[in-house]
């Protein structure tokens, strides 16, 4: 064991004998203080007596008319339309929103600077310098790349950032909002027509406990978000339009937004133990529709098939006082499918064995290949007493959705590698196919060097299983371009 | 009762309830604070706000699973607060003794603790906070993002600068004996 090994092993410990006590002293006193504060302080003066969601939904949602821009642009396009006229070029060919498109180039982040990569020449260029850029994602038509930019050396002293595009090359940065904003709790997804940028705003009526809210840049210009309806919360969005942590608060948690193909339905978890439940709804709450109900099972990650017709989620047994009734507990997640009327439950992998003796086996983050055929899913296998990091093994399996076949690809992403936080199901995704559906990319981190380096990216070829490590290091869950096929 | 029927009767204001519900965290709350402060006083200061921010916002929590990375949350974000109301005046860095056992003891694990604490001190509190929550607290680097909100990507880089500083603090000669002898004296 090296000195380094030996010094992360032990600051635990060591940390735990510094600093923890027992019950401190002044306890009973701090206890007193907070339960004699009054509840209804956390509200705004006015909202105790006007509901301010229509209002600010309102007001979010009717903008200032800016005529001088709109002629601006109006000029702007008709002088633009002319010269493609005159040059008598066609349209740039996008690809469609969904199904399987072209691969293009891969945007990432590293030490808060956005760059793009060819995978296939494993060439990188810079597209941002200022060391606070993150979160990059591609729209589905691949012209831009939407992300995030912050300006503080400490983010917990000032939250604010702004919500940029930006074209592939670098050219054409545009700052979506008018002022910095403290508010943005997760960023960003496209709506599918690439018009829109998806963000999951904290609702500031009560800061301590925020809950936040769907809303939605115009991706052409500077403008106020709009709301996108009612509050919801534990939303955190990817390119994929899944969830990730969020904050507790009150009504639904929305897990997955933009049903395809038209992107105009949400699917959220709800949960009134012991009965868990996968909602549709509209993006602004209405016309909702209980998709699935189930006792004493917790669910998680729906995500809608490419052609909107099917759900995948994860499910786990509730009993109750935490995911398996027991603590420590580690509870066995299956994937399960079921047709988006709420018909045709059933287990996505039925095929699947117990797992080996000793060991709980979970799976995680179900994935739709971009033509709907196939799920890729990782099967970990844990011991109750095993390490928090990371599983005792984990294995991709490829589900034909159509027949439950699998196809296991054992270690596929190398030896000494484990696949990022993808076996949590409550971890970010990280793993997502290519566009056009013959590779996966699987983000991972090097057993011997987790938790404080930097990612890597195998890329996956599903019939060979040939892989590749991607020569460049980054810090996020990379977005792949989509091109015309 | 479960921690579900806690959670309900500390929502509708069920003081004692409420106790129930943070007691049992208040250690390492204050463990976490005074990691990041580095100052009992602020670190109380802090605790307690947490605490009047818990029992403020807890109607609006719905899980009680949430409830404990909820608290750490609260508590780091009175540590960042309690810093921005110290900022027109000097923080007095607690340096001189750790929060140890006060026997002087020489063995080769209690020198390694007080070198950990003052590379600790060397530390800015963005970093401390990313190693309070990850080592002390045991979060995940994803979660320790969430709760400091800030990207994953300056959590991992945080947690690298700080590791560095601390095994440069932390004389390879120390990991060694520790292995090797334990409770043996200062090289």
């Amino acid at each position: 064991m090296t000195s380094a090994d030996r010094l992360e092993q032990d600051l635990p410990r060591i940390l735990e004998r510094l600093y923890v006590g027992p019950r401190p002293l002044y306890a009973d006193d701090v206890l007193r203080v907070a339960t004699r504060t009054p509840r209804s302080l956390g509200a705004p003066t006015l909202e105790r007596w006007v509901p301010m969601t229509p209002v600010t939904g309102w007001i979010a949602a009717t903008p200032r008319f800016p005529w001088r821009v709109v002629g601006l642009v109006a000029l702007l396009a008709i002088a633009l339309a002319a010269a493609a006229l005159f040059v008598g070029k066609q349209p740039e060919k996008r690809p469609a929103p969904y199904g399987p498109a072209g691969n293009g180039l891969i945007a990432y982040e590293y030490a808060g600077n956005l760059y793009v990569g060819d995978p296939v020449t494993g060439q990188t260029t810079a597209i941002t310098s200022r060391a606070g850029d993150r979160n990059p994602t591609f729209s589905p038509d691949g012209s831009r790349i939407a992300f995030l930019r912050s300006y503080a050396y400490y983010p917990e002293l000032d939250h604010r950032v702004d919500v940029v595009t930006v074209r592939p090359d670098g050219a054409g940065l545009r700052v979506l909002t008018p002022e910095r904003r403290s508010d943005i709790a997760a960023c960003c997804a496209w709506t599918p027509d690439s018009t829109r940028v998806l963000a999951d705003i904290l609702v500031e009526s009560d800061p301590e406990a925020p809950y936040t809210r769907l809303v939605a840049f115009d991706a052409s210009r500077a403008g106020e978000p709009q709301a996108l309806g009612t509050a919801a919360s534990g939303l955190a969005l990817d390119e994929q339009g899944c969830c990730g942590p969020g904050f507790p608060g009150p009504g639904p948690q929305v897990a997955a937004v933009l049903r395809p193909p038209r992107g105009d339905r949400i699917l959220s978890l709800g949960d009134a133990w012991p009965r868990h439940t996968i909602t549709e709804m509209n993006l602004d709450g209405g016309d909702a529709r209980a998709v699935v109900t189930l006792e004493f099972y917790d669910l998680g990650q729906p995500a809608w098939s490419p052609d909107g017709s099917t759900i995948a989620f994860n499910a786990a047994v509730d009993m109750g006082g935490g995911p398996c009734g027991q603590s420590p507990c580690t509870p066995e997640w299956r994937a399960y499918l079921v047709n988006a009327d709420g018909s045709g439950l059933r287990l996505l992998a039925p095929e699947a064995g117990p797992p080996p003796p000793g060991m709980v086996m979970s799976e995680a983050n179900p994935l739709w290949s971009p033509d709907g055929s196939t799920i890729a899913v990782w099967r970990t296998f844990d011991r109750p007493d095993g390490p928090d990091c990371c599983p005792d093994a984990a294995r991709l399996v490829l589900v034909d959705v159509a027949t439950g076949a699998e196809r296991e690809i054992e270690a596929a992403p190398g030896q000494g590698y484990v696949p990022g936080t993808s076996w949590s199901p409550d971890g970010l995704l990280g793993t997502s196919w290519s566009p056009d559906g013959r590779s996966l990319l699987i983000s991972i981190f090097r057993a011997e060097t987790w938790p404080y380096d930097q990612d890597a990216t195998i890329m996956l070829d599903i019939e060979t299983r040939q892989t590749t490590e991607l020569p460049w290091p980054h810090y996020s869950v990379p977005s792949w371009q989509r091109l015309a096929p | 009762m479960d921690q579900r029927a806690i959670l309900e009767r500390a929502q509708q204001g069920d003081e004692r309830a409420f106790g129930v519900l943070v007691d049992v965290h208040l250690a390492r709350l204050d463990a976490t604070a005074r990691l990041i402060l580095r100052d009992p006083d602020l670190a109380r200061d802090a605790v307690q706000e947490c605490l009047i921010r818990a029992w403020r916002g807890l109607p609006n929590l719905r899980d009680p699973e949430r409830l404990e990375a909820w608290l750490y949350r609260l508590t780091a974000n009175a540590c960042f607060d309690v810093l921005r109301q110290q900022r027109r005046r000097p923080i007095e860095v607690e340096l001189a003794k750790s929060d140890g056992p006060v026997v002087p003891d020489y063995s080769a694990a209690l020198v390694e603790a007080e070198l950990i604490h003052r590379a600790l001190g060397r530390l800015d509190p963005g970093q401390r906070a990313v190693v309070a929550l990850h080592f002390l607290v045991g979060m995940p680097l994803t979660e320790v993002a969430a709760t400091l909100r800030i990207p994953v990507g300056t959590a991992k880089s945080r947690l690298h600068q700080s590791l560095v500083v601390m095994r440069a603090t932390v004389p390879r000669r120390s990991d060694e004996a520790a292995d090797t002898v334990p409770g043996g004296q200062l090289a």
